[in-house]
């Protein structure tokens, strides 16, 4: 097995340090999230103040990361979510992360904080490793610093960097790295911003190709272009295809859940963004299916995405019918670096309260004249925005409805009603880093019928299929290769993929086995933060309230009989804690 | 005829289902470029035969020339409608070319109009054409009552068939477990049965061959499925987990509730709701499943 290394930046003394990773901890861990996610249960502990100094940001890569593997350009940042108070992991796309693994290790840590605001300069070729003033990018939006950044440092470098929402510790703040990806949610801009960290710079060397791997990759590669969603769906039309067939199946949340129709859905569609606005597709390093989408409205309007999740936000959830508008929130809040799915599931949230007489002053579904302020609102926290920024969870109690918050241990919920899918309920409650339909796709069996179609309506099956997809995503995360290669791939791939990088036979047994490793540790992070099995919920309205049309229509979900049966699966107590002896059979 | 629409287990290898599966390409714009793929396909998983249009009998052949897969050709494919002396033409050509099986579409016409002696001579006429190679009727159970397709079942083993088949894949629907068991009612333990149309993964597959007696053995039980390479991805997924097959709801198990207004006979539509009318199952037919 190779020797890997991490770097460790203290910004308090301004150091830059490498250490060597044990090789135990890889063979636990892997890498990206798992690593990230070790790192911070042995340095930070679970009650620690997320935006104080003590708690410390993780950027990862994998062992794969810039390799031929498929989808191998991603990276993965762990730290101590504000937004939650939950162990919190994020990964993105773009090319940071080649660049990143560039430089020969599989994370950097950032610990402590900086004296003024700074950015971290990473260059493997030229030798440079050092903290440098970012005074003059204070409160520049994520577009600005990143070209001029890239100018004073290296035209190849790659940046990673908060915008002014993070700089002003909006806890639904994001780390935006090359102009339009994300490590979206959860408020980790905000932990950069609270340790005066403006920016991350790289420039790293290129890897050696690794022949032996890259017949296995050829493979992988090959069943990538023959499954359905990434040879058709996802290359065509990107995430936004999703809309329409969300949509029909009444699981389009409408104003803030209320409803599981959107009439206006066809219009902001992934079919409509191709005619009207998509200029050209985007790939990520590494990538063959170049889901990403280049959208124009003007000369001056132009950038990445809307992806599917950020069209809902803007759209159905504060019933904006407008295509455009729904790109031009996507930009700028990429511009100011700030969360689209909170955001927007926030401003819901707000509306409904407006129309309930709560807020008389606040803009009401379907008013969308004041959209474009209230984001700059929220990144440069003045009037609502101050309120807004700190997610829906605590707007709602502010004002006296907290069941109106449609989210689950503080993260807004995104794009997928579970009244029409029991297993992403689950999902949704369950996940560790709260409502975020990444740590189980449950949408992917009970909707797209990938790998294999499951009755959405049933609870049957749904909590031994939740456990099944969250280790694998916790072990994916950790490769860190995209989620959407798990169209296609399955346990048994990736573990071919790791045995010959690491030169140590894996089975689908021990991928498994490390992916529930992960997602225990996490867990018991959680654990001793306070959370349990209370906090394993969903909003009030998901379990008691049913849409009166659309597919999913008289339908809740039935979480009291999901949940017990989960925790059983889980080897978990009643109150949702790991039991000893499964804690011991995962050696943790 | 009772449903089991209730989870179950099935203990199957790979190696196991991968005989079973008859990797089926049979639309209008395959090339030969896309047969030739299909029988490496069919190599590199082990499939028991490759199943085309007799125009590429002798493509197939010669591409699997040096291996166990096995080459299957349709005849009077997809309509059936064509007379005897064409089917055994073609059946006797694609022997010539290389076909180890048949797979022969039946008059439906003549069957529904009560012509048994006509549908009995005309599948007589292929299992005669088709000499040492096994033949399957397909008997397209999607425009057949139960009455019908029983004696369409029971005139294919007079006639000497080494098997049934549920369908083309073209016909408004394909193979559901409610047919498969009726077939296998009918024809006994000792005719093979073939589920063919819409097996599109792992659980409509185990749920056939369950459906067909439980048999792994390939001269008793075939999958004519163009998803054949889906059905052995999904077995990666199942060795994750037992959770994977549960309950299915009766009506997607029964083909009632895929008759179309308009794709069948004003009759035959009818013929179904009633049926539907009548199940002990109805409460589960809800529109918006």
């Amino acid at each position: 097995m190779k020797n890997y290394n991490l770097l460790r930046c203290n910004l308090t003394d301004r150091t830059v340090k490498p250490e060597k990773i044990s090789e135990e901890i890889l063979k636990l861990y892997i890498g990206g999230r798992g690593l990230g996610v070790k790192i911070l249960w042995d340095e930070v502990p679970p009650k620690t103040d997320a935006l104080s100094e003590n708690n410390k940001l993780i950027f990862s890569v994998g062992p794969l990361t810039a390799t031929s593997a498929p989808t191998s350009g991603r990276f993965s940042c762990v730290s101590k979510s504000p937004l939650t108070g939950t162990i919190f992991d994020a990964n993105s796309g773009g090319r940071f992360g080649f660049e990143l693994r560039g430089l020969d290790i599989l994370a950097l840590i950032i610990e402590g904080k900086a004296s003024e605001l700074s950015y971290l300069y990473l260059n493997a070729e030229s030798g440079i490793y050092e903290l440098r003033s970012a005074l003059e990018f204070s409160k520049k939006d994520t577009w600005i610093t990143t070209d001029q950044l890239i100018e004073q440092t290296d035209s190849q470098a790659k940046i990673a960097c908060i915008g002014p929402a993070g700089e002003n510790k909006v806890l639904t703040a994001c780390i935006i790295n090359d102009k339009g990806h994300a490590l979206g949610r959860g408020g980790l801009g905000a932990v950069m911003g609270s340790k005066n960290l403006k920016a991350i710079a790289i420039r790293g060397n290129k890897l050696e190709k690794n022949d032996e791997l890259k017949d296995v990759s050829d493979e992988l590669h090959l069943a990538l272009r023959k499954n359905p969603v990434t040879k058709s769906a996802l290359p065509v039309f990107g995430t936004p295809v999703l809309v329409n067939v969300i949509n029909e199946l009444g699981m389009f949340p409408t104003k803030n859940f209320q409803e599981g129709v959107f009439d206006d859905a066809p219009g902001i569609s992934g079919e409509k963004l191709q005619e009207l606005y998509v200029v050209r597709k985007h790939a990520c390093a590494g990538c063959t299916i170049a889901c990403g989408r280049i959208t124009k409205l003007t000369e001056e309007k132009q950038g990445k995405g809307p992806e599917f999740e950020t069209i809902w936000a803007f759209g159905s959830q504060i019933a904006n019918n407008n295509l455009a508008l729904i790109c031009e929130l996507n930009y700028l809040c990429n511009q100011v670096g700030l969360d689209t799915i909170s955001t927007g599931n926030t401003i819901g949230c707000a509306m409904e309260l407006a129309e309930a007489g709560l807020l008389p002053d606040f803009p009401k579904f379907g008013e969308t004249d004041k959209l474009m302020d209230i984001i700059k609102e929220i990144a440069f926290k003045r009037g609502m925005g101050l309120d807004l920024g700190e997610g829906s969870k605590r707007f709602a109690e502010r004002y006296g409805k907290p069941e109106l918050s449609m989210s689950v241990k503080s993260l807004e919920i995104p794009a997928y009603d579970p009244r029409g899918a029991q297993g992403q309920g689950l999902a949704y409650a369950t996940s560790n880093r709260g409502g975020c339909h990444l740590r189980a796709y449950m949408i992917s069996t009970e909707i797209l019928g990938n790998p294999i179609p499951m009755d959405r309506f049933t609870p049957q099956g749904k909590a031994g299929i939740v456990r099944v997809f969250e280790d694998l995503s916790a072990f994916v995360d950790s490769l860190v290769l995209c989620r959407f290669s798990s169209f296609a791939l399955s346990a048994i791939d990736y573990a071919r993929l790791l045995s010959v990088i690491y030169k140590i036979k894996y089975t689908e047994s021990d991928v498994m086995r490390i992916g529930e490793r992960i997602w225990n540790l996490e867990r018991l992070y959680n654990v001793k933060a306070g959370f349990g099995a209370k906090d394993d919920q969903l909003p009030p309205r998901l379990l008691t309230e049913v849409h009166k049309i659309g597919g999913s229509r008289n339908k809740t979900v039935m979480l009291n009989q999901l949940l017990p049966e989960y925790y059983k699966l889980r080897g978990w107590n009643a109150e949702g804690i790991p039991e000893p002896s499964t804690l011991e059979s995962l050696s943790l | 005829m009772e449903i089991d629409y209730k989870a179950f287990k099935l203990k199957v290898t790979p190696q196991e289902i991968a005989q079973l599966i008859d990797h089926t390409k049979l639309s209008a714009w395959e090339g030969p470029g896309s047969i030739i793929n299909l029988c490496k396909e069919a190599q590199q998983h082990n499939f028991f035969s490759v199943c085309v249009n007799s125009s590429y009998v002798s493509l197939a052949a010669q591409s699997l020339e040096n291996s166990d897969v096995k080459v299957c050709s349709v005849v009077g494919f997809p309509l059936g409608m064509m007379d005897s002396e064409s089917k055994a033409f073609e059946t006797k050509k694609a022997v010539k070319d290389g076909a180890d099986e048949i797979d022969m579409v039946i008059n439906v016409g003549r069957l529904k109009d009560g012509d048994t002696d006509f549908v009995r001579s005309d599948i007589e006429s292929v299992v005669t054409a088709a000499s040492n190679a096994l033949v399957k009727v397909i008997i397209e159970t999607c425009y057949l009552t139960d009455k019908e397709k029983i004696e369409a079942c029971t005139i294919s083993k007079d006639a000497g068939a080494h098997f049934v088949k549920t369908s083309t894949g073209f016909g408004v629907y394909g193979a559901f477990p409610y047919d498969i068991k009726l077939m296998r009612k009918t024809v006994g333990p000792n005719i093979g049965v073939k589920a063919a149309g819409g097996i599109r993964n792992f659980s409509d597959a185990a749920r056939a061959i369950i459906a067909g007696g439980n048999t792994l053995d390939p001269l008793k039980f075939r999958l004519g499925a163009s998803a054949g390479i889906n059905i052995m991805n999904n077995l990666k997924w199942m060795a994750l987990s037992d959770h994977w097959i549960i309950d299915e709801i009766p009506c997607h198990l029964c083909p009632t509730r895929s008759a179309t207004f308009g794709k069948m006979s004003e009759a035959h539509y009818s013929y179904h709701k009633e049926k539907c009318q009548t199940c002990e199952f109805i409460e589960y037919n809800l529109f918006y499943d």
